[in-house]
C-alpha cells in the first residue's frame, strides 16, 4: 500500500513533491498504521480515501488551482502561484483534456473504437511477440550474422541441410580461408547416471573448438577447447545451466562426476542459462575424440559444421570457396562424394529451421486484422465527424485556423489510438500466453519468447501509426471542408455521401475474405492430412523406446539377449496381444539411411549409390503394426541365421529400383563397398509404405533389416498391441524393464495415436490460430458494413421519407439501400478473391493437396462470408423501409 | 506578494475554510508536525473533522507560501521526515479575526433564535 502511495505521488507538480512528498509519506504510514489496529478493513478504507484525495490534490496543483474542498484558501496567496508556465505543454494539454470530453461523451463510440483496437493490437503484438522472439532476435552468440552451418545436399536425397562425414569436415577446414573459425557438431542421446537416477539425454559432440566458433564463454569453469578434442583424454563435459541446476541444485557442479554412456565424466563448465546450442534442448556437450582412422571416414553421415564468417568474406563468396573445394573433394574420392554439393545456411537460418513460414503467415494474417480494425474505426470516425461538420464550421467561423482544428481532431484519434493501444498490450499478454501454449511443442526458441521492450515499442509505433492512419482522413476532412455549407444547412445534414466510406467497407470486405480464404485453404490442407493413411494402424499400440547404455553393453550378444528377454516378457504381460521392436518408430522421424547397393545391378566407383533409410525389426513388427505384406512374405524367427540373410523393403523402394518388374529375389547390401552393415541379403518380400517422418512426406522408403542381422543394434522402440487403452500398459512395460535391468532407462512412452497426431499439431495449430483471426476480421467486417449502412439510412432519413410520402412502396425503399450495400460486398468479395489467388502461392508451401486457388474453398468461404453481410445489409434495409414520413417531415 | 498592513492582510484572507482555520487553532498554542496536527484536531473534535495526508499539505504549502505559518527546527532524534510547524504572528492575528468573526455570526444566529443561548 505504501508503494502505491509513493507512486501516486509522482502525479503531484515536482516542486510540492521536492517540499512534501517524503512528509506526506509519513504522515499515510502513521495514519494506516492507527487504522490497521481497528482492522483490515478499516485500513484499507483510509488507503482508499486518502489516494482519492491525493489524485484530487495532484489534479489541482498541477492546473494551478485548489480543489473546491481548499478553493477558499486561495485568497491565502493571492495572487495565485502557477505550477506551470508552458504555452506549448499548456495547449497541446488543452487539445488532450478536450479530446478526452469527448470521447466520456460519446461512449458508444468509443468503447467500439477501443475494443477493436484492444483485439487488433492484442492480437498483433501476441504475434509480433513470437516471430521476434524466434525469427528476428539474435542468437546469444556475439555478431551471430556471421555464424554458418555447414552440411552437404546429395542430389536425389532430401533436401535441406544434410550432415557431411568427418573425412569432408576435416576437409573443409584445412582447405577453406573464408572462415575465421571452424568446428563441427553432431547431436548424440546417451543415458546420464548420478546416483541412483538415470535419464536418457540430448548432447552434443563437440568436434574441434565448438565454443571458440560461437565466442561464448562458461558462466563456471570453462569451455572446451580444440585441446580437448584428441583421443584418448579423460572423460570431460560442460554442462548447459538449467541441467546443472536440476542434476546438482545449488551445490558446485564443476569437478562433480557423471556417467553418460556408462562413462564416466568429469564436469568441467557450466554454461550462462541463455547459452543454447543447436537448440535449448541440448544439455551437454562433450569432446568428439574421433580416432585418426575415423577422421577419414567418407560414409558416415552424421556430423554438421558450424563457421564463424570473416568479416570480409559475404556468404556468396563463402559459398563459392565451399564449392571449389568440394569439386577437389570429389575429385578425390568420386564414389563417396560424387552427387554431392557443400550448403551454407545461416546459423540463424538452420535453428529456426521450417518455423518461418507459418509464423509470417500468422503476422501477415494479424496485420490484416489490424488493416481492418483501422478500416472500421476511421469508418466510425467519419461516421462521428459528418455529425460534427456544423460544431467545426461554427468554431471556424470564429476564428479558429484549419491547423488547429486539423490538430484538434487528430489528437482525439491519437487519444483513443493510445488508450487503444494499452489495453491491447494488456491483450497481448494475454493472448501470448495461449498462443505458446497453443503452438506445435517442438516451436524453435519459443523459450526465449517475452513481450519485451522492443515489441512493446514496435506496439506503441504501430498504435500510434494506426492513430495518424484512421484520424487524418476524418480530421483533414472537417477541418478543410466546405463549412460554410454546414452552417447554412442547419441542424439537418445533408445526405452527401462520401466516397471513401464505400472504399473502406469495400476494404475491409476484400481483406476478411483473404483471410478467411486463407484459413479454409489451411482447413482443407488439415482435413487433407488427417485423411492421409499413415500406412499402419496406430490404435490400439503402446510404443516406448529403450537405449542401452553402449560402454555397459559393448557386445553385440549382449545387446540381442536384452532386448529378446524383454520382448518375451513383455509378450506375456496380460492383455498384450504381441509385442515387437524397430530401430525407429513410423512418423517419428527418418531415422538412419545407407547406401542402398543392387548386387545385380552395380554402380561404376565414380557414382555414389543412393541413400535409403533402414529399420531394424523384429520379425512380428509388420503383424503388430498392421503394415500389409503385398509381395513375397514378411519376417521370420529364422530370418538372420547364418545362411538366411534377407530383408524386406517397402512398395516404394521396389518402385523406385525395380520399376515394373518383381524385387522379390534380388539380392542387395547396405553401406559403402568395403564398410556394410550386413554381407549381401535377398528381398524376400515386399510391404506396404509406411509414413517415416511426417504424414505430408512424399515418399516412403525403407529397408527392413531382421534383428537378428544387425544383432548390435543398442536402442529400440517397443510396440505392443493391445485391446485395452495402450497407456495403461504403461506401468507393466516398465516394471518388466526395470527387473531386467534397473540401470536401462525407458523413455518417450507414449501410445502410436499419439505420434501421428503430434506431427499434426503445427498444422493445427495454424488453422486454429487463422481461423480465429479470420473470425475476428469476418466480425469486424460484417460491423463495418452494418455501421455504414445503418449511418447511412439515418443520414437519408428526409430522402426516404419523401421518397414514401409520394408514394414509394416499402419494397422499393428497402432495394434502395439493399442495392448500395450488396455492391459495395459484391466489390470487395471480388477483390478478395483476386488479391488471396495472388497472395496464397506464397503460403502455398503449407498447403497440402490443395492448390491455392482451390475453386470449392473459395465458393465456401465466398457464400459464407455473403451470409453474414447479407445479414448485415438486411437490418439497416429494414430499418429504412420503417421511417415514418410524417414524423421526419415535421422535424425539418 | 504585495505588502500590504498585516490588519488588512488578515482582513483580506476571511472567511477561512474548516482545515484552515483548524490548523491555525492548533499551531496557537505549541509547535507540531503534521501527523500530530490531524490528531489534534480529530481529537478536539471528537473526529468530526478528519484531515487526510492530501487535505493537510494543500493547506500548509498555502498556509506556508502566505506566511502563516512557519517551519521550525526540532530535535535530531526525531523521525527526519517529520517538519515542525509554528504559527507566525500574521497567522494568530488571522485566527484571532476569524474567531471573531464565526462569533458575530454566532450572534446573528442566536437573535434569529436559530440556536439557543446568550445573544
Amino acid at each position: 500500500m505504501m508503494r502505491i502511495y509513493r507512486l501516486a505521488l509522482f502525479l503531484l507538480p515536482r516542486a510540492v513533491r521536492e517540499r512534501h512528498g517524503a512528509e506526506m509519506a509519513a504522515v499515510f504510514e502513521q495514519l494506516i498504521v492507527e487504522e490497521r489496529q481497528k482492522g483490515r478493513r478499516a485500513a484499507a478504507r483510509a488507503a482508499q480515501r486518502e489516494l482519492a484525495s491525493l489524485l484530487c490534490f495532484a489534479w489541482h496543483a498541477r492546473r494551478g488551482r485548489l480543489p473546491r474542498a481548499h478553493r477558499d484558501e486561495s485568497r491565502l496567496t493571492w495572487p495565485t502561484t502557477a505550477e506551470r508556465s508552458h504555452p506549448m505543454r499548456d495547449l497541446l494539454f488543452q487539445d488532450v483534456r478536450y479530446a478526452a470530453r469527448l470521447l466520456v461523451r460519446t461512449p458508444g463510440v468509443t468503447a467500439a473504437c477501443v475494443v477493436t483496437m484492444a483485439m487488433a493490437i492484442g492480437a498483433n503484438t501476441a504475434v509480433f511477440s513470437l516471430v521476434h522472439g524466434v525469427l528476428l532476435r539474435p542468437l546469444p552468440f556475439p555478431n551471430e550474422d556471421r555464424l554458418v552451418v555447414l552440411g552437404q545436399y546429395t542430389a536425389g536425397d532430401e533436401v535441406g541441410v544434410s550432415s557431411t562425414t568427418p573425412g569432408n569436415f576435416f576437409d573443409w577446414q584445412a582447405r577453406t580461408t573464408a572462415f575465421e573459425a571452424m568446428a563441427a557438431f553432431a547431436s548424440t542421446q546417451r543415458i546420464v547416471e548420478r546416483g541412483d537416477r538415470a535419464e536418457r539425454v540430448l548432447g552434443a559432440l563437440s568436434v574441434g573448438s565448438l565454443f571458440e566458433v560461437l565466442q561464448r564463454t562458461a558462466a563456471e569453469g570453462r569451455v572446451l577447447t580444440a585441446a580437448d578434442d584428441v583421443a584418448g583424454g579423460p572423460g570431460i563435459v560442460v554442462l548447459a545451466g538449467g541441467f546443472a541446476r536440476q542434476w546438482f541444485g545449488d551445490a558446485q557442479a564443476v569437478g562433480q562426476l557423471l556417467r553418460i554412456g556408462g562413462v564416466p565424466y568429469t564436469v568441467v563448465g557450466v554454461m550462462p542459462a541463455d547459452f543454447a546450442f543447436p537448440d535449448y534442448d541440448t544439455q551437454y556437450w562433450i569432446p568428439a575424440r574421433f580416432d585418426a582412422e575415423f577422421r577419414q571416414n567418407r560414409d558416415q553421415f552424421f556430423l554438421r559444421g558450424v563457421a564463424r564468417r570473416s568479416s570480409g568474406a559475404d556468404l556468396d563468396q563463402v559459398l563459392a570457396q565451399m564449392h571449389g573445394v568440394m569439386d577437389g573433394i570429389r575429385r578425390e574420392h568420386p564414389q563417396a562424394t560424387a552427387n554431392a554439393t557443400a550448403t551454407v545456411v545461416p546459423l540463424r537460418m538452420f535453428v529456426v529451421d521450417d518455423a518461418g513460414p507459418r509464423l509470417w503467415m500468422l503476422l501477415g494474417g494479424v496485420v490484416l486484422v489490424l488493416v481492418i480494425a483501422c478500416a472500421n474505426i476511421a469508418n466510425l470516425l467519419l461516421a462521428r465527424s459528418t455529425i460534427r461538420r456544423r460544431e467545426m464550421a461554427v468554431r471556424q467561423a470564429l476564428g479558429a485556423r484549419s491547423t488547429r482544428l486539423f490538430r484538434q481532431m487528430l489528437t482525439e484519434s491519437l487519444l483513443l489510438a493510445a488508450i487503444g493501444g494499452a489495453a491491447g498490450i494488456a491483450v497481448g499478454h494475454v493472448l501470448l500466453s495461449a498462443l505458446l501454449g497453443w503452438m506445435p511443442t517442438d516451436l524453435p526458441r519459443a523459450e526465449g519468447v517475452s513481450l519485451d521492450a522492443m515489441v512493446l515499442g514496435v506496439t506503441a509505433l504501430v498504435a500510434l501509426a494506426c492513430g495518424v492512419a484512421f484520424g487524418t482522413w476524418p480530421a483533414l476532412q472537417l477541418s478543410h471542408g466546405q463549412m460554410t455549407d454546414a452552417v447554412r444547412s442547419g441542424a439537418r445534414e445533408t445526405g452527401r455521401r462520401d466516397p471513401v466510406r464505400s472504399v473502406l467497407v469495400v476494404v475491409q470486405v476484400a481483406l476478411s475474405l483473404t483471410l478467411l480464404a486463407g484459413a479454409g485453404l489451411l482447413t482443407r490442407s488439415l482435413t487433407n492430412l488427417m485423411d492421409v493413411r499413415p500406412g499402419f494402424e496406430p490404435a490400439g499400440v503402446l510404443s516406448f523406446t529403450v537405449s542401452l547404455p553402449t560402454a555397459v553393453y559393448r557386445e553385440p550378444d549382449a545387446r540381442y539377449a536384452f532386448f529378446t528377454r524383454a520382448l518375451d516378457r513383455l509378450q506375456a504381460l496380460p492383455g498384450v496381444m504381441s509385442a515387437d521392436a524397430s530401430s525407429t518408430l513410423p512418423v517419428a522421424g527418418r531415422g538412419v539411411g545407407a547406401w542402398f547397393n543392387q548386387l545385380d545391378r552395380p554402380l561404376p566407383p565414380t557414382q555414389t549409390p543412393p541413400a535409403v533409410p533402414y529399420r531394424v525389426i523384429t520379425p512380428g513388427y509388420f503383424t503388430t503394426l498392421g503394415i500389409p505384406v503385398l509381395e513375397g512374405r514378411g519376417l521370420t524367427e529364422e530370418d538372420g541365421l547364418p545362411g538366411r540373410r534377407a530383408v524386406v523393403i517397402s512398395q516404394a523402394v521396389a518402385r523406385r529400383f525395380w520399376p515394373g518388374e518383381s524385387a522379390v529375389g534380388a539380392s542387395i547390401y547396405l553401406g559403402a563397398p568395403d564398410n556394410r552393415l550386413f554381407p549381401d541379403a535377398e528381398i524376400v518380400g515386399v510391404v506396404g509404405d509406411v509414413k517415416q517422418t511426417a504424414l505430408d512426406e512424399a515418399t516412403s522408403e525403407a529397408v527392413y533389416i531382421p534383428h537378428r542381422l544387425m544383432a548390435g543394434w543398442p536402442s529400440m522402440s517397443f510396440v505392443l498391441r493391445t485391446p485395452i487403452e495402450p497407456t495403461s500398459l504403461a506401468t507393466a512395460a516398465r516394471t518388466v524393464l526395470r527387473e531386467i535391468d534397473p540401470a536401462v532407462p525407458v523413455h518417450d512412452v507414449r501410445a502410436a495415436q499419439e505420434i501421428v497426431d503430434r506431427s499434426l499439431s503445427p498444422a493445427r495449430s495454424s488453422v486454429y490460430l487463422l481461423g480465429l483471426f479470420a473470425v475476428m476480421a469476418l466480425t469486424l467486417a460484417v460491423i463495418g458494413v452494418f455501421g455504414v449502412l445503418s449511418f447511412l439510412v439515418a443520414q437519408r432519413r428526409a430522402e426516404l421519407a419523401i421518397r414514401v410520402a409520394i408514394g414509394a412502396s416499402s419494397r422499393a425503399v428497402q432495394w434502395l439501400v439493399l442495392r448500395q450495400g450488396l455492391r459495395q460486398v459484391g466489390i470487395g468479395l471480388a477483390l478478395g478473391l483476386l488479391l488471396t489467388v495472388a497472395l496464397a502461392r506464397s503460403f502455398e508451401s503449407l498447403l497440402f493437396n490443395v492448390a491455392p486457388a482451390d475453386p470449392l474453398t473459395l465458393t465456401a468461404v465466398s457464400l459464407l462470408f455473403a451470409a453474414a453481410a447479407a445479414l448485415a445489409v438486411w437490418i439497416p434495409s429494414r430499418r429504412a423501409t420503417r421511417v415514418d414520413p410524417s414524423a421526419v417531415l415535421r422535424e425539418g | 506578494m504585495p505588502d500590504y498592513p498585516r490588519r488588512d492582510r488578515a482582513e483580506r484572507l476571511l472567511p477561512l475554510t474548516e482545515p484552515v482555520f483548524h490548523i491555525l487553532l492548533s499551531l496557537s498554542d505549541q509547535d507540531l508536525h503534521g501527523y500530530a496536527i490531524i490528531q489534534d484536531i480529530r481529537a478536539r473534535t471528537g473526529g468530526d473533522v478528519d484531515l487526510t495526508a492530501s487535505t493537510l499539505y494543500a493547506a500548509i504549502k498555502r498556509l506556508l507560501e502566505g506566511q502563516l505559518i512557519k517551519e521550525v527546527r526540532r530535535a535530531a532524534a526525531d523521525d527526519p521526515r517529520r517538519r515542525y510547524y509554528q504559527i507566525t504572528a500574521l497567522g494568530l492575528e488571522v485566527a484571532r479575526r476569524e474567531t471573531a468573526r464565526l462569533e458575530r455570526t454566532l450572534r446573528l444566529a442566536r437573535q434569529k433564535r436559530l440556536i439557543s443561548g446568550k445573544a
